[in-house]
């Protein structure tokens, strides 16, 4: 049965009458022209809009009049905003590169890898997020972990970008695989980031599955999905 | 440009697979992996989506319906916590066809396009919507299904022994479940202004369309909130990057 069928035990409300002079009216009836899409609305009140930047509301002036006035309290998001300001993970990137810019490209031990990608195969992982076939991994890690030589071929750099990429990602799901130290993944998503700037020319499998691992949390979807 | 979009096979993980059969296939499910991240983008952030379903094949991975995007008991005898990788079914982190319908509510109700529409033809789109979305419900396991509402924070207790990937799945289908509802119909709330002078006839203020759909809105937002503060205690701590 619908959702729509269901009763709702919700009490209608009525705005006070001083505030209907200070909110916007809606559109009249049947005529939603001038309504941008990213607005939001309430009642036919305009209550603010959505953030293109985080999906967060944005509440206009009448909308904090509006639940001011039903709440009794001043509207304030101050509180849901991070105590510390925490570095961004590409200031980390840049910090850490300017400290040590010749080891950009070197890779840990390829055990470490290896098992990290043991990890990932024997994980949940691998079917909730299978942004890789641990079959053809072996290729690109071979790839990988063959000797730079002049001229650098892309195809290499994406290989090992894709690695280091993996690498950062690796503690979710290889913490019981990986003998040693703990990876540090921030420094592995920074030597993945240095080089997205070639990585981005590469229109392969190997290229997209880097980007995805590193950027899939943020909104930046453009490039994952121009490739694909 | 890969062609991830163009329908490839996927073969199950304990199937042979000749190189180029696991080429295709994981390029597909790079393909879906996109395609989720793309079209919950565009729905949170009401931006326009990147990928264009019109220029995809939307044909779902084989048998991934059957599975009924859980993690089922093979046995009476087998433990739901022994959830070794090659006997579960592709999961994704998000359900595909939940993805397609965020799609429909972004282009049907949020675009510029839909800015445009009349009332009748808005809340026609909502009901149709709202009754896609039910389907989908419908479609889960009776112990799976996401409730209409939540009012008691006991509903969201769960049976124990279905292991943590059921787990966080079924916490994950809840939420996404009601936040559909709520952006569906929380377009309803550009229509109308009050109407005091209807509510002595009709007993609400508004349309009874527009009611209808303010009433389901704050109910679904608000089994939200009763949802987060007890189930949400069981999140796997991977969840967040």
């Amino acid at each position: 049965m619908s959702a729509l069928a269901e009763p709702s035990r919700y009490q209608s409300f009525t705005p006070p009458s001083y505030l209907q002079d200070v909110l916007p009216a809606s559109p009249a009836r049947g005529d939603t022209t001038g309504v941008a899409f990213s607005q939001i609305h309430y009642g036919g009140y305009h209550f603010g809009k959505i953030s293109h930047h985080n999906g967060m509301p944005i509440l206009s002036e009448e909308g904090r009049q509006w639940i001011s006035s039903r709440t009794g309290e001043e509207v304030s998001f101050d509180k849901f905003r991070p105590v510390a300001e925490q570095e961004s993970w590409l200031s980390i990137s840049d910090r850490r590169l300017r400290e040590a810019p010749d080891q950009s490209c070197d890779l840990p031990p390829r055990e470490i890898v290896q098992q990290a990608l043991e990890g990932f195969r024997r994980s949940c992982c691998i079917k909730v997020f299978p942004i890789l076939d641990p079959v053809l991994f072996e290729d690109t890690i071979d790839l990988a972990y063959e000797p730079l030589l002049e001229p650098l071929r892309l195809d290499q750099i994406t290989a090992r970008c894709c690695v280091f990429a993996f690498l950062a990602i690796a503690f979710m799901y290889s913490g019981n695989f990986i003998d040693g130290p703990m990876l540090d993944s921030d420094t592995f998503a920074a030597k993945s980031h240095h080089m997205l700037a070639d990585v981005l020319d590469d229109s392969s499998v190997v290229s997209l599955q880097a980007i995805f691992m590193l950027v899939c949390p943020c909104p930046s979807r453009f490039v994952l999905c121009s490739k694909m | 440009m890969l062609g991830g979009h163009a329908y490839r096979p996927i073969k199950p993980s304990d199937a042979y697979a000749s190189r180029k059969e696991r080429e295709d296939g994981q390029l597909r499910l790079l393909f879906w992996l996109c395609y989720i991240f793309d079209k919950d983008i565009a729905l949170r952030l009401n931006q326009p989506p990147l990928m264009s379903d019109d220029y995809c094949d939307l044909t779902l991975p084989e048998g991934y319906e059957a599975t009924k995007i859980f993690v089922q008991p093979h046995t009476k005898t087998s433990s739901p916590l022994d959830e070794s990788p090659d006997k579960l079914p592709l999961l994704f982190p998000g359900e595909l066809r939940l993805s397609t319908l965020k799609d429909k509510i972004a282009r049907l109700l949020y675009s510029a396009q839909a800015a445009r529409k009349t009332e009748a033809e808005l809340f026609h789109d909502i009901r149709q919507l709202d009754e896609e979305l039910d389907s989908w419900r419908q479609s889960l396991s009776p112990e799976f299904r996401p409730s209409l509402s939540i009012s008691d924070p006991f509903q969201t207790k769960y049976p124990v022994l279905t292991g943590p990937t059921n787990s966080m799945r079924r916490i994950v289908m809840h939420l996404e479940y009601h936040h559909l509802m709520t952006t569906i119909h929380r377009a309803s709330g550009r229509c109308s202004v009050p109407r005091p002078e209807a509510a002595a006839v009709e007993g609400n203020v508004y349309g009874g369309g527009v009611q209808s759909s303010i009433d389901l809105t704050l109910e679904a937002s608000r089994s939200t909130i009763i949802f987060l503060r007890t189930a949400t205690r069981g999140l796997a701590g991977e969840a967040f990057w």
